[in-house]
């Protein structure tokens, strides 16, 4: 599948986050082919953007949360979920594991995400190993087997690897991407958000029991 | 040692009946995220003897009335919260009655029923509660008890149908092949819950 969401997939998604509609009315109103809109709209489906029922199309929970923060923090989100769509799952028996295979491959990466944010803050185990590798790098890897149902291991490829800080011994992002990446899934980032005293997208979560 | 660990002990030494809830029960099901807090359903009566184990381990206990729970304290070692009448709105008996053992962090422990903890977290239904309940789908789906959940939910007055359809939202990225789960979930929460 191919793996755009361009400018008529963002004008699209905006447009559902006022309405729900049907296909034929969001291609008129997107000024696109029919086929070209039920296209895109199935990529920003598979994504997680939209969903469909009854005949019309609506913007997801998860694009409500996004849509509600700034434009500016926004718009970093469809870079980073562009990214993570590419990452290679990988199943090593446990993210302790996971660290220990990357560390020991010799391979230069950068920890990223629920991995970043527990380095970070200590305040939530992480549920996997999140990291940028080079993309000609990623054969160096003692690699697991491709994960069936959750990964430990979740290389991220990238031509260079992203800005980083060194926390305890680890290459980590930088806490602005950080924030962004926590922000793309929401679900427990919203709390990791809350442990670095960020502040999250808009919603209702109650967040007063982050110890700081 | 950990507040978990202290929770564990106190309660295996004081014989009190339990349960463990939230991210540590999480846990049981499914490799997710744990953080150093634990929350616990217990028996009113058996909070007293939990009491007699923990403080002095240095815990203090105080009652937080705002959010319905007891908080055993620790500077260090973290949070203990108790619950011993309901948890959002799933009443702590029921809880009890249908809690599992399970090997969590190299420890036997009690926790509560996959059931019971999708019920609880639809009945909160905060950010945190969608990613556990989408772990615990994807984990376990086709294999929880889908006809108790139906008439607890509806007995209890819980939006569980919505609250799970919502969450399919936030799957763990690192699950494979997102898309094909997401669908076979969405099905599954259908067909199970109309």
């Amino acid at each position: 599948m191919d793996e755009k969401m361009d400018e008529a997939s963002l004008f699209m998604l905006w447009a559902l986050l006022r309405r729900p509609m049907t296909l034929s009315k969001l291609a008129a109103e997107s000024s696109l082919p029919r086929a070209t809109a039920h296209r895109r709209l199935r990529e920003m489906e598979e994504r997680g953007w939209v969903e469909r029922s009854s005949g019309l199309w609506r913007a997801t929970d998860r694009a409500r949360a996004i849509a509600s923060w700034t434009a500016r923090d926004a718009l970093g989100v469809f870079l980073v979920d562009r990214l993570f769509h590419r990452a290679v799952r990988l199943s090593v028996g446990g993210w302790r594991r996971a660290l220990d295979a990357l560390s020991s491959s010799g391979v230069e990466f950068v920890l990223a995400y629920e991995t970043a944010a527990y380095v970070r803050t200590g305040y939530q185990t992480p549920s996997a190993v999140f990291a940028y590798v080079r993309r000609r790098d990623l054969e160096r890897i003692p690699a697991g087997e491709p994960a069936r149902g959750l990964a430990d291991l979740v290389l991220i490829p990238v031509e260079e690897l992203p800005e980083w800080e060194e926390v305890s011994g680890f290459r980590v992002v930088t806490v602005e991407r950080l924030g962004v990446e926590l922000a793309a899934w929401l679900g427990r980032g919203i709390v990791d958000m809350a442990a670095l005293g960020m502040r999250p997208p808009p919603s209702a979560e109650e967040v007063s029991d982050v110890l700081l | 040692m950990s507040c978990f660990e202290d929770f564990v002990e106190a309660a295996s030494r004081s014989g009190a009946r339990y349960a463990l809830l939230g991210a540590w029960a999480v846990a049981a099901v499914v490799s997710f995220r744990t953080t150093h807090d634990v929350d616990v359903a217990v028996e009113r009566a058996d909070l007293w003897r939990l009491r007699a184990e923990l403080e002095p381990l240095g815990y203090v206990l105080v009652e937080n009335p705002r959010l319905g729970k007891l908080e055993f304290k620790h500077r260090e070692r973290g949070d203990i919260d108790v619950y011993t009448e309901s948890v959002s709105g799933v009443p702590v008996g029921l809880i009890l009655e249908r809690a599992v053992e399970a090997e969590v962090s190299g420890r036997r422990v009690s926790v509560a029923s996959p059931e019971d903890l999708l019920l609880m977290k639809a009945a909160a239904g905060r950010e945190r509660d969608m990613a556990d309940a989408a772990a615990i789908l994807a984990a376990a789906g086709e294999r929880l008890d889908w006809e108790y959940m139906a008439r607890a939910s509806s007995e209890l007055g819980i939006p569980l149908r919505d609250f799970l359809l919502r969450s399919l939202s936030r799957l763990p990225i690192q699950v494979s092949n997102p898309p094909k789960v997401r669908k076979a979930l969405k099905g599954l929460v259908e067909e199970k819950l109309g």
